[in-house]
């Protein structure tokens, strides 16, 4: 161990203490605005990673997007599935619909689906019942649609479909179609969970009148990063509608997620600033108080160079453990975060204020190793630039100076 | 004939107050060969420490020349010089003047560690020079759990941690009491002798000035003898 090394952790730590105070205090301030910085990113990350799996799993990796109904859609699929980047294509049709159960109603959200179809993302949301068994009479409910419609796996639902509303006002008198439930889905996604109703391709097909028509085609890709250029390839060789990569969907809302994230990153680092100006107040303080000794190293012939070594290191000590609690807080934050929420909402809030605002049931994390390291090299730099400024006042000055002082 | 430990040849230092110009040290001379031991006495204010730290390049003169070991030192970098002094020079001042978070062995190693010996090398030879000024059962010891005169002799190890050839002792026994004071200026000179180092000692006391081999005094400036 280098003696300026030694040295440091002697001043910051010295023996005999339970708590060294300067030490102690500066690492708290560092580890607790570090921690600030992550947990504001990593909820953010996870609230842009929410939103891009959402989006992946309603329009899949590409979706094929057509102003009027495709014909003959499976032919398109089969194409399509023939790039070796695909796992899979299907056709969908979607519209809104009322759904009623007795004396209650709501707007439901209906896609017709392929039910034999491995890939389909609902399959992991099911909480309740099975989509297995989805047919031509069964009908899939969001977790909150069926709680609006007082609904359970067994129950019957009446869809109205556009194309019924139609039929009666050109005087016929339509029956709604009668569906059982066979499954509910809970994704912890407030807008699907709460409009969602997935029924079979064919079935949507009669109810809307669509004929032999598709509204698009999902495409699953085993690489959902290529996206893009996957979707200008298979575009180039099957030139029906518009081939639209995943990152195109919302992409104002990723955009202003990004831009949350990274105007968060400055706003929240001002507090490390504010940490690291109060270490180098502090510094500043402790090199005057060490005037003398200072001197005395200077007459032992430490050059100036490793003068400024010894409080450099000090701030890069501070800054290195600050950073190292940080981590440890932020892990600890996030670990509690439902019961944080909760308390929060308790004491200040009305109800579920992450559902209300964000669609989400819980809040979403994504730990991003980049996030980590960006905090941990800025808190460093900061926090040694602290350590350096009042090192180099100290090595400037004269020994005799230095310990005439106190 | 080997070169003096130190060779001073007309230095002189002043001091620019608000009002005037405080001419401290006027034209010293001052030679000084190994093995040799010099007091040097003055009244209060005469410059005595201001003597010492030119001497030890911890101060730089106005004017006038100064060597070490033959070698020039009064124009040499902050950073040269310090290489140098922590070679060379040892210094053992009237506060002790330990780090207060080291243990007294490790106070003694530091001047080592500066000087560039590995961390093992210094701690056995701190240990030495601990256990030679009667402390090697208080080696781990804080300075704020030794006395006024246990602090001196750590200070004292230290000071010829790095076989220095030239020892400057600043009023190393004002903080003491007599009986202590005694002890340790019979240590610091029977020491220095078995050690090989040259010895400039500033006091105001006469009866520890006479027991240097040559005895100044500091007068207006200028160095002469006792």
């Amino acid at each position: 161990m280098h003696w300026t090394l030694q040295l440091a952790l002697r001043q910051l730590f010295p023996p005999g203490r339970v708590f060294p105070a300067f030490a102690g205090i500066s690492i708290l301030g560092v580890g607790l605005g570090v921690a600030a910085l992550l947990v504001v990113q990593t909820v953010m990350n996870g609230f842009g990673e929410e939103h891009r799996l959402r989006i992946r799993e309603s329009y899949g990796d590409i979706r094929i997007f057509s102003a009027s109904p495709i014909e003959h859609p499976e032919e398109l699929a089969d194409a399509v599935a023939k790039d070796p980047e695909v796992i899979s294509s299907t056709p969908y049709a979607e519209g809104p619909a009322l759904a009623r159960a007795g004396e209650y109603s709501s707007i439901a959200f209906v896609r017709g689906v392929i039910p034999t179809d491995k890939s389909l993302p609902a399959r992991r949301y099911v909480t309740d019942g099975t989509l297995e068994s989805l047919d031509d009479g069964r009908v899939v409910l969001g977790a909150g649609l069926a709680r609006q419609l007082r609904v359970r796996v067994g129950d019957k639902v009446d869809l109205w479909s556009p194309s019924l509303a139609e039929q009666a006002e050109r005087g016929r008198a339509p029956l709604p179609a009668e569906m059982e439930v066979c499954a509910i889905l809970r994704t912890g996604f407030t807008e699907i969970d709460d409009r969602a109703a997935l029924i079979p391709l064919r079935r949507f097909s009669e109810l809307w009148v669509l004929g032999n028509r598709a509204h698009g085609i999902i495409i699953r890709i085993k690489n959902p990063a290529d996206a893009e250029t996957v979707a200008s390839r298979l575009e180039a060789k099957n030139p029906v509608g518009r081939y639209i990569p995943w990152q195109a969907e919302k992409r104002n809302l990723l955009e202003a997620i990004r831009f949350e994230k990274t105007m968060l990153f400055f706003l929240m680092f001002i507090i490390t600033l504010v940490a690291s100006f109060s270490i180098g107040s502090t510094l500043f303080s402790s090199v005057i108080r060490r005037s003398r000794e200072i001197g005395v190293l200077a007459a032992l012939g430490a050059r100036p160079a490793a003068i400024a070594t010894v409080f450099t290191t000090q701030g890069f000590l501070i800054g290195l453990l600050g950073t190292l609690f940080g981590f440890g807080l932020t892990f600890l934050i996030l670990g509690g975060r439902d019961l944080i929420l909760s308390t929060i909402n308790a004491l200040f809030g009305d109800g579920d204020m992450v559902g209300q605002m964000y669609q989400f049931s819980s809040v979403p994390l994504h730990y991003d190793a980049a996030d980590f390291v960006t905090a941990a090299v800025f808190t460093l730099l900061t926090t040694s630039f602290a350590g350096l400024v009042p090192a180099l006042w100290a090595a400037r000055r004269r020994p005799t100076e230095a310990m005439r002082d106190v | 004939m080997s070169e003096p430990v130190l060779q001073a040849k007309g230095l002189t230092k002043s001091y620019r107050s608000a009002t005037a110009l405080l001419e401290i040290l006027r034209g010293i001379d001052l030679t000084v060969e190994a093995g040799e031991s010099v007091s040097i006495r003055g009244a209060s204010g005469a410059g005595k420490t201001t003597l010492l730290q030119v001497l030890g390049g911890l101060d730089a003169p106005n004017k006038g020349e100064l060597s070490w070991m033959g070698r020039r030192v009064d124009k040499l970098r902050s950073a040269s010089l310090a290489g140098l002094r922590s070679r060379h020079i040892g210094f053992v001042f009237q506060n002790y003047q330990l780090m207060p978070e080291l243990g007294a062995q490790d106070n003694v190693a530091l001047a080592g560690r500066i000087a560039g010996m590995s961390l093992l090398e210094a701690r056995t030879r701190a240990f030495e020079l601990v256990k030679l000024v009667g402390l090697s059962s208080r080696s781990r010891h804080l300075p704020s759990a030794l006395s006024g005169g246990e602090c001196q002799r750590v200070a004292l190890a230290r000071a010829l941690m790095n076989r220095p050839a030239l020892l400057l002792a600043d009023e190393p026994t004002g903080n003491l009491d007599e009986v202590t004071a005694v002890e340790m200026m019979n240590l610091l000179l029977s020491i220095s002798r078995e050690q090989g180092a040259a010895l400039v000692l500033v006091t105001h006391s006469s009866e520890f000035a006479r027991l240097a081999s040559r005895q100044l005094i500091l007068r207006a400036g200028g160095l002469s003898n006792a």
